[in-house]
């Protein structure tokens, strides 16, 4: 057997340890880039949160929790924006969860493939990129000008929960086309029908991968300031929405979902836009809270997550 | 062609459907009528697979040992334009194993999906001829006839073990769930039957509650086996059950239907001929969608009658 060509000679080791050498170079620059914009990424987004706990950590106590805003910045507080944005948050998951889910089984299980249905594809993943002030200004238009809603926190709940809608389709859809095919066919070899089959068998595999997708998305909501803005929301709430709770029966209300608000953002900007500088630290000290609190929901979503992966029985 | 032998005839002869003229003038014709299909399956219960080979190759037709389960007759296919099954006819016998072999692309797996209807999920493919599966009568292919009924009366077994992300037990009832069956006894007295038939209880006995993932890959198979049984099949297809598995948790499977053989009726596909022989009581062998040739086990193995079938079983090709 004759070898034309040296490259192809199996028993060149030299030109073999040649090839090695210059592939573990190549590797080590990709790792090197790899590594530095990393370290970029994370020294900003480091000093950010630093610039703001050091500036705002002071004022961050019981009293900054428990306190109403006030004009006087030693006694200002964030208690009504705190509960307006945990009142708005529930809201919104409690609306996206159901919409986004059903809406993601249908485009991923059921819709035929057709045109429309690819219409519709393309827009889902479109009006996730469309600017959160244009769906403050549908919920203007549609819920408090049509419908004669008011400032309230289920207004804000439901245009919030709009804004996350298409980011919770998308992960539902991605959650139930990682499920492989074998099980679909498994359930229907059964003589499941489909409901039984998504039901049964899709959703639960499914729902760390739709959590994840509801954290996400509410982790964006909770931050948003111009949607809540546009449908009018309060910048000075110096009192709580009614309590859920009754000591008469029916013991539950739901008066608060009709109750004006402030949120966190909110209560950001308007004291950020003071010229005092006492009122800069109390905005950075009500950032910590809400970066606190977006903390707190993504490792919410971390432990659930863990729990359903560790024990996939649950019934 | 013999159309009316619902009765039974003797494999070794009167099936070679791919020559009419020679099922016409076969000794066994058995005339319409007479013994109804049950009342057969009971009396030929008793029959092991070893008496039927034993006794077939000397009767003439007389003995019957097999009542015909399930009756492919002039049976084509398409994936869309594309003809994948042309002109099978093939009888399945009740409560025996029969093996489908051929090389790869054959078209046995296609076969076998259209016992169950699987190929309806995807739009665009299309039946002729039909199906026919006794006692009930009913054509599986039929168009008036719901594929949802059909896959609640025939269990299949797909080549990778395929268990739901859930526990053993959920597994296991997940057939009888489907079929609204909630009584907390009955499912766990199917669940463990079903995982005894499968020989599987003795493993999992004590850990029902875990996930099925945790199951070796073999165990899983044995899983999915219980699963397909816990409903009660009338035929239980396997789709090469044991090519993803290694030689060991492959002998345990093949000990399991050869066992299952004897209760339940089986159409396997299997790429090993030393399977089929192994673990078969009649094989059929397909080339490029049709069927060449199908007899009982013994027969297809020693004594073949077409050149092809001979060719594909001493491995000159395939």
């Amino acid at each position: 057997m004759t070898h034309t060509t040296l490259a192809l000679n199996p028993t060149d080791d030299r030109h073999l340890s040649g090839l090695i050498q210059r592939s573990q170079r190549a590797d080590l620059i990709f790792m090197g880039i790899s590594v530095m914009v990393l370290t970029v990424a994370i020294l900003m987004l480091l000093s950010l949160i630093l610039a703001m706990a050091v500036q705002g950590a002071s004022v961050v106590d019981g009293q900054f929790l428990t306190s109403f805003p006030s004009r006087k910045p030693e006694e200002a507080g964030i208690l009504s924006a705190w509960v307006g944005s945990v009142a708005v948050m529930i809201v919104t998951a409690v609306l996206a969860l159901p919409l986004g889910v059903g809406a993601g089984i249908y485009l991923e299980e059921y819709a035929p493939q057709n045109r429309i249905t690819d219409l519709i594809e393309i827009n889902v993943t479109n009006l996730a990129g469309v600017p959160s002030i244009i769906y403050g200004l549908l919920a203007l238009g549609l819920f408090l000008f049509t419908f004669g809603m008011g400032q309230w926190i289920a207004v804000a709940g439901l245009v919030l929960a709009l804004l996350i809608l298409p980011v919770v389709i998308v992960s539902t859809r991605e959650a139930l086309r990682s499920i492989p095919g074998s099980v679909r066919e498994g359930a229907h070899a059964l003589g499941a029908d489909k409901w039984q089959t998504v039901s049964l068998y899709l959703l639960p595999a499914a729902r760390p991968g739709i959590l994840t997708g509801l954290i996400v998305g509410l982790s964006r909501a909770i931050g948003e300031t111009a949607p809540v803005i546009t449908i009018g929301a309060l910048t000075y709430i110096a009192f709580l929405p009614p309590s859920p709770v009754k000591t008469t029966p029916p013991f539950v209300s739901f008066e608060w979902l009709t109750s004006p608000f402030t949120v966190l953002p909110i209560q950001m900007f308007n004291w950020i836009s003071r010229p005092q500088s006492e009122f800069h630290e109390l905005a950075a000290g009500a950032g910590i809270v809400l970066l606190g609190l977006t903390l707190l929901m993504n490792s919410l979503a971390i432990y659930i997550r863990y729990r359903l992966r560790k024990k996939p029985t649950a019934k | 062609m013999n159309r009316t032998a619902y009765t039974a005839h003797a494999p070794s002869s009167g099936t070679d459907h791919t020559n009419p003229a020679t099922a016409n003038t076969a000794p066994d014709e058995t005339p319409p009528g007479g013994e109804g299909p049950t009342g057969r399956g009971s009396a030929n219960r008793e029959h092991s697979p070893a008496t039927v080979k034993v006794d077939v190759p000397g009767a003439n037709g007389e003995d019957s040992p097999s009542t015909v389960k399930v009756d492919v007759r002039g049976l084509n296919f398409w994936y869309g334009d594309f003809q994948a099954l042309t002109d099978i006819n093939l009888p399945i016998y009740y409560q025996h194993v029969t093996a489908l072999i051929g090389a790869s692309g054959c078209g046995k797996s296609t076969l076998l999906r259209c016992f169950n209807r699987m190929h309806d999920v995807q739009g665009g493919n299309h039946y002729q001829g039909a199906i026919q599966m006794q006692p009930e009568d009913i054509n599986l292919i039929g168009p008036e006839t719901d594929p949802m009924l059909v896959r609640l009366k025939i269990g299949m077994v797909f080549q990778q073990a395929n268990p739901f992300p859930k526990s053993i037990f959920e597994n296991v009832a997940a057939g009888l769930r489907i079929r609204g069956i909630k009584d907390r006894t009955v499912l766990q007295e199917t669940v463990e039957r079903s995982l005894q038939r499968a020989a599987l209880w003795d493993e999992v006995k004590d850990r029902l509650d875990m996930p099925a993932f945790e199951l070796s890959g073999g165990q899983q198979q044995r899983l999915c086996i219980a699963r397909t049984l816990a409903p009660e099949p009338e035929l239980l297809l396997l789709d090469e059950p044991t090519s993803s598995l290694d030689p060991i948790a492959t002998a345990k499977i093949e000990d399991l239907i050869t066992r299952l053989g004897k209760e339940v009726t089986i159409l396997i596909v299997t790429h090993n001929m030393q399977q089929a022989a192994r673990i078969s009581d009649y094989t059929a062998f397909m080339h490029l969608g049709e069927l060449i040739e199908h007899d009982d086990t013994e027969t297809m193995f020693t004594n073949p009658h077409q050149e092809r079938t001979e060719s594909y079983i001493t491995g000159r090709f395939g």
